[in-house]
């Protein structure tokens, strides 16, 4: 159960941090955050809402 | 679950994100591309997320909605958790491989790697939240059901993954074009035959502990006879075959005559040897078709299948004269009462009763005894 409740927690974390850099890094015009490997596709800033997604899963564990 | 409003709340915020740019797609003019930020980097679709993207974000939501209801819907939620993590596994593998298709149409915005990522990390998410119903309800940890996943999964998806990897763009990359797939087949059907072999062989193990757990649980550990379970389960089934073969069988009750006195007298360690060497004594005299059993205490119980009253006393008088010459305490007494199929009782439980009436009929006699069937009633 504790395994469990960890692996949900570290998806939605991960998720939702993985957000909050894509935002930083089109807020600061950081093309490394907004794609990671360079040449390769931007994270849209309204995939954004994946945080949302994330959380809900946060809360899913809570 | 504290938050499902809360929860319900995200997941439809989410969904509606995705559903919104569905129908920016379908050519609905809502201005959502680039409501956040400018895009420079996009050319065809500035700021606008990929439409798998968007449908993966629909789909995850009715998987979120699903799980947060009061009475989750388990199955709905991992079917939609597992297409968003089959189609997010194929964007990152098509990154891997360097295959845009895998990724996303070209002719539209593609899902971004650390997209693809995350929707596989929430879908996996979803998978664990939602394991205790639904189609994975039946994985439990330590268990046989999660003995095949918990190797198959991992195993089968990440291995096919890395061949894959070698294969295409590692350092068999430069291969005639016709071997590379022949060399993905063939290492694949090599690892599923490894993972086969092994599964068979955890399979195996466990099996052989589930049955020495079983023969455990009808033993008794200290005379290593048949424990009442077992005596319940083959006097069962004895009745049964008696019954349907027209065949006698004779129950004998054996219980050590002051036993407590021995253990008073002598100490416990004494009274398990007397009942040790009493089970060894008597499982050499016995059929191998008999069971004797120990039903408790200093009490024994033989079943004798095919053997009519005159036999079940004979065997019974034999087993009380034997004791008496126990290693342990010579000397000892044992009573017996005995009583046959059918002429006594029908069923299992009623023949036990009247061999303990018996055997208690014995006791009241003086001991050292055998006392048969039921009481005759005084004139």
């Amino acid at each position: 159960m504790l395994r469990k409740l960890f692996f949900i927690r570290f998806c939605a974390i991960a998720v939702a941090s993985t957000a909050v850099l894509v935002l930083y890094g089109w807020a600061t015009h950081n093309l490394a955050l907004m794609t990671v490997v360079p040449g390769f596709i931007t994270m849209k800033a309204n995939v954004r809402c994946l945080s949302a997604g994330g959380s809900s899963v946060v809360l899913h564990a809570l | 679950m504290r938050y499902r409003n809360v929860s319900t709340a995200a997941a439809i915020l989410a969904g509606s994100l995705g559903l919104l740019t569905l129908l920016e797609y379908l050519g609905v003019p809502l201005h959502l591309d680039e409501l956040v930020f400018r895009d420079p980097y996009s050319t065809v679709f500035p700021g606008r997320m990929a439409h798998i993207t968007a449908i993966n974000l629909v789909i995850l939501a009715v998987a979120q909605i699903a799980l947060s209801r009061k009475s989750p819907m388990f199955k709905v939620a991992q079917s939609c958790a597992g297409l968003v993590a089959l189609s997010s596994g194929f964007a990152i593998l098509g990154y891997l491989y360097g295959v845009p298709l895998l990724y996303g149409s070209l002719h539209y915005t593609a899902m971004a790697l650390h997209t693809g990522a995350c929707f596989l990390l929430l879908s996996m998410g979803v998978l664990v939240a939602s394991s205790e119903g639904g189609f994975l309800s039946t994985i439990r940890t330590g268990t046989v059901s999660s003995v095949v996943p918990e190797i198959f999964l991992p195993a089968g998806i990440l291995i096919p993954s890395l061949i894959g990897l070698l294969v295409m763009r590692g350092p068999f990359s430069n291969l005639d074009p016709k071997l590379a797939p022949a060399l993905i087949v063939v290492l694949n059907i090599v690892l599923f035959v490894l993972l086969g072999v092994r599964t068979s062989v955890i399979l195996h193990r466990m099996e052989e502990a589930r049955e020495n757990a079983e023969r455990l649980s009808n033993i008794d550990p200290l005379t290593q006879l048949a424990n009442r379970r077992a005596f319940d389960a083959t006097m069962k089934s004895e009745i049964v075959r008696a019954r349907r073969l027209k065949l006698p069988l004779s129950v004998v009750v054996l219980d050590v005559d002051r036993f407590k006195q021995i253990n008073d007298q002598h100490g416990h360690a004494q009274g398990d040897a007397v009942l040790k060497s009493l089970a060894a004594m008597w499982k050499n005299e016995i059929r191998e078709i008999d069971l004797l059993a120990r039903f408790g205490g200093e009490e024994f119980v033989l079943v004798a299948p095919g053997t009519p009253a005159d036999g079940g006393f004979a065997v019974a008088e034999k087993l009380r004269k034997l004791a008496s010459r126990c290693d342990a305490h010579p000397g000892i007494t044992v009573s017996c009462g005995m009583a046959t199929f059918p002429a006594d009782g029908e069923s299992a439980e009623e023949l036990f009763s009247v061999a303990d009436a018996a055997l208690y009929r014995a006791k009241a006699a003086g001991r050292n005894c055998t006392e048969r069937g039921r009481a005759v009633p005084a004139d």
